[in-house]
């Protein structure tokens, strides 16, 4: 076994000597040798970005829009409901041939249009195209489409089909917001390899599709500015799109209306239990509200593709460390969906649980539901908890052949295998998650639903499991606090006050009480009726050796 | 000449043909580790190469990455001897001569290195690690400076060992100090928060560090992580009561996921965890109205 931290480290120097600091430099200059003027981003008097423009960290209220010009320029970006009709802009300070502004104080859920321009008069002009939507609030449970392109990062007829086949899909009802799955610009991500097998290659997509990306193994990370991946995404690092700031663009979450997207680092970060990776993500996973979680890195748990996750020297052990450090935290709180590339074939799993070692230890017993997820065939999965169910399962994809493929083995895991190009395409309607694979000819390969239940009101448990010992009302208190608390079952409660020092100043409750909701009041005296002093007290419950404590706060 | 050029090229091309191989075909799973196709691919091609320093480098990189030590040190003196002026000679001599558990050996070339690349915060940062592993912990840190003052793309896991480093040479003050100037380039990042908030309820500065784990528990940080951690700075403080209670409203809200009727083992971990402390505490903090247990 190669430990992780080792391959980590052996990976960047490989990487470092590979590229070297001024290959983007060189590559750039390469994207644009093309042709006269418009290699320098001009056109008859318009600019042309010769990157761009795309969609970047979207927020209810925010996004970023970035592009790259031949020369430098103070850019623009104006914005507004109407195609053409801007009601506002935003200028960069300084000039730049890497273009990024922020637009703020957008509506949640609402289209807009927008223009990129120089302030000095050049401009794309109007194009309906470029328009963008902003995510609904994570309260909302709008219908939300994601498109799914996994080491898409080679421009030729296959990738081309495949892309075309997505945009032919949704031309009646367009995708909200994209998932790269890594290795987006082969062979090793130089900026070169970025315009062409990422940026020209999906530009109609980009400029109307807000994209996030996790970091593949093909995305080598060189010195130097605007040359390597991290240089080329603007993700959300801050918790700004939802969830808990990560510091780190490596791994990072979001929310689109009911979905939380959580993307992790299986390249280049460190995977074990105690790194700050997995001690974001349990953070992160504990505090989701939402509906649905989908969680996305590059290097597949269980594949029997181009790369083999028995294998655990495979890609550094990079698919043991996932599968063995993140799915056990995945399966306890409940996350719905895994993407993963990195094997350039699609494979996808019955709804699983509790796998964490070779597919030799896989059993039936694994499986939630042993269906194939079809409405039309097995039936679709069905979860009972909506929102993060822990252990009802999660469902496993590979998708990585938006560009290249190979053929594949079978994992018992997998309950479907297809060998063809193709992306996905997921569907959340409320409480309804329908996923697909679409091959380059835009033919479904395979399909899964999962359905949650209803939202409904729920009325509050009237007897839980376990003891509840509410806070006090009202605290602070002039006059009585009344203590409320929920017993299970029939037991021994003590309820006690406590001063500071931990005396006890009265006992309020004391001797056997049925299950059920009960409340005390505590008039602020003691034992022997004297009122106290004002300060910190503390309510202490005791039932059948199950301690609660609450503080009070008594005032004069 | 430009070192880096020709290698990347070489790079491209063993990674074109190992994408090539696979779109024929070849067969199902996986028959070989990617690096053996690349350096299988690449040993091809340095046949028809006149002056293949580069290429020896690159794989004697892929040697080192399967931990083929002898191989990889073979290629390297084939490329010294064809190119003794390339620059990343000596930074690969050193990382593999770290990898294999020669630290020593690897400094001096990485001393030569780094004076030829003093900005180079990727080696700044493997050549801490390798006089950390020979126990020169002030030289470490001092490379750590480097990695991070030239490091555009600051993370979290660099800015730990920064930290930790800190705290074992020069205590919590400092060891804050560098966090503190590490979120100020990262922003935020729940990471370095707990880790502050570690140090600063080491320094004696509760409120301090309660104020950050009520920040993170704000933006919607685990209740129960937060409020276990929130009684052990307060216990630390000698706040045994106030440690109580938020492990008690932990412990309440870890019970309340329970009833959908699943638990993680580490869950029925944190939950005894929870459940001993307020034991211990409670029992120890709470005196009878006239001496004795209640």
């Amino acid at each position: 076994m190669i430990p992780q931290q080792r391959r980590t480290q052996a990976s960047m120097l490989f990487l470092l000597l590979l590229f070297g600091a001024t290959n983007g430099q060189a590559m750039a200059a390469d994207d644009i040798g093309r042709a006269g003027n418009e290699a320098l981003g001009l056109r008859a008097g318009v600019l042309i970005p010769t990157r761009g423009p795309y969609l970047q960290s979207p927020t209810s209220t925010s996004l970023v829009v970035r592009w790259r010009t031949g020369t430098a320029s103070l850019g623009r970006a104006s914005y507004g409901t109407e195609p053409g009709t801007w009601i506002a802009s935003v200028d960069e300070p300084t000039s730049t041939t890497e273009h990024e502004v922020t637009l703020t104080g957008l509506a949640p859920d609402t289209r807009y249009y927008y223009e990129v321009s120089d302030i000095g008069g050049f401009a794309t002009g109007s194009d309906s195209a470029a328009t963008f939507l902003t995510p609904p609030t994570s309260s909302s449970r709008q219908a939300t489409r994601i498109w799914v392109w996994g080491d898409g990062g080679l421009d030729n007829v296959n990738s081309r089909a495949v892309r075309d086949a997505f945009i032919a899909r949704t031309r009646t009802q367009p995708a909200d917001v994209g998932l790269m799955l890594g290795d987006n610009a082969y062979y090793s991500g130089t900026d070169s390899e970025y315009q062409s097998g990422c940026f020209t290659l999906l530009q109609p997509i980009l400029k109307r599709l807000p994209f996030l990306s996790t970091r593949g193994n093909h995305e080598v990370l060189v010195a130097g500015a605007n040359n390597d991946y991290y240089d080329f995404f603007t993700l959300p690092s801050a918790g700004q799109a939802g969830g808990i700031p990560s510091g780190s663009e490596a791994y990072y979450s979001f929310n689109w209306a009911n979905v939380h997207f959580i993307c992790l680092d299986s390249e280049g970060s460190d995977r074990t239990l105690a790194g700050p990776m997995i001690q974001w993500l349990r953070m992160d996973l504990a505090a989701s509200q939402s509906d649905w979680n989908v969680c996305f890195w590059h290097h597949p748990p269980y594949t029997k593709g181009s790369h083999d996750s028995d294998n655990i020297t495979d890609s550094g052990g990079r698919m043991r460390d996932m599968r063995e450090n993140v799915l056990p935290i995945l399966d306890s709180t409940g996350v719905d969906l895994v993407l993963a590339g990195h094997s350039h074939s699609y494979e996808r799993s019955y709804l699983i649980r509790g796998h964490y070692g070779l597919s030799t230890t896989f059993t039936e017993a694994m499986k939630v539901q042993p269906g194939d997820g079809r409405p039309q065939g097995g039936g679709a999965y069905t979860k009972a908890t909506n929102g993060k169910g822990p252990f009802e399962g999660s469902v496993y994809a590979v998708a990585g052949s938006s560009s290249q493929l190979t053929t594949l083995a079978s994992h018992p895991a997998m309950v479907s295998k297809v060998a063809a190009f193709g992306s996905m395409l997921i569907d959340v309607v409320g409480n309804q998650f329908e996923a697909r694979f679409l091959d380059l000819a835009g033919v479904v390969r395979d399909s899964f639903v999962i359905i949650k239940p209803q939202v409904l009101d729920t009325p509050p448990h009237s007897r839980p499991a376990t003891l509840v010992f509410a806070a006090p009302q009202p605290n602070p208190s002039r006059q009585s606090s009344m203590l409320r608390y929920v017993l299970p079952s029939r037991g021994r409660v003590d309820l006690m006050v406590l001063d500071v020092s931990g005396r006890v100043v009265t006992r309020v409750v004391g001797g056997f009480q049925e299950a059920g909701e009960h409340r005390a009041e505590w008039r602020g005296v003691d034992d022997r009726g004297r009122s106290v002093a004002a300060g910190i007290y503390y309510a202490r419950l005791e039932w059948n050796a199950q301690k609660r404590l609450q503080r009070l706060v008594r005032l004069r | 000449m430009r070192a880096l050029h020709s290698p990347r090229s070489i790079g491209r091309a063993v990674l074109l043909i190992e994408v090539m191989s696979r779109l024929c075909f070849a067969g199902p799973a996986q028959a070989h580790e990617p690096d053996e196709v690349a350096i299988h691919d690449l040993t091809l091609q340095l046949r028809g190469m006149r002056a293949p320093a580069h290429a020896l480098l690159l794989r004697a990189e892929l040697h080192r990455a399967s931990e083929q030590w002898a191989a990889a040190e073979s290629d390297l003196a084939d490329a010294a001897a064809l190119d003794p002026t390339a620059r990343e000679l000596d930074l690969c001599r050193a990382v593999l001569a770290f990898e294999r558990g020669h630290a020593a050996e690897a400094v001096p070339a990485f001393v030569r290195y780094l004076a030829r690349a003093p900005e180079d915060g990727a080696a700044h940062a493997w050549f801490a690690r390798t006089l950390l592993t020979l126990g020169r912990a002030r030289e470490a840190a001092a490379q750590y400076d480097s990695a991070l003052a030239h490091t555009t793309r600051i993370t979290p896991e660099l800015i730990l060992a920064r930290v930790a480093l800190a705290d074992s040479l020069e205590g919590p003050a400092v060891a804050l100090g560098h966090l503190e100037r590490g979120l100020a380039r990262v922003g935020a990042s729940a990471p370095l928060e707990l880790r502050a908030a570690d140090l600063e309820a080491r320094l004696g500065r509760v409120e301090a560090a309660l104020d950050r784990l009520t920040r993170l528990a704000r933006e919607g940080g685990d209740a129960v992580t937060l409020g276990w951690r929130r009684g052990e700075v307060l216990a630390g403080a000698g706040r045994a009561l106030d440690a109580c209670v938020e492990w008690s409203e932990a412990l309440q809200v870890l019970e309340q996921r329970f009833e959908t009727g699943a638990q993680t083992g580490s869950e029925e971990q944190m939950r005894a965890r929870l459940r001993a402390a307020l034991d211990l505490h409670l029992i120890a903090s709470t005196h009878a109205i006239q001496g004795g247990t209640p």
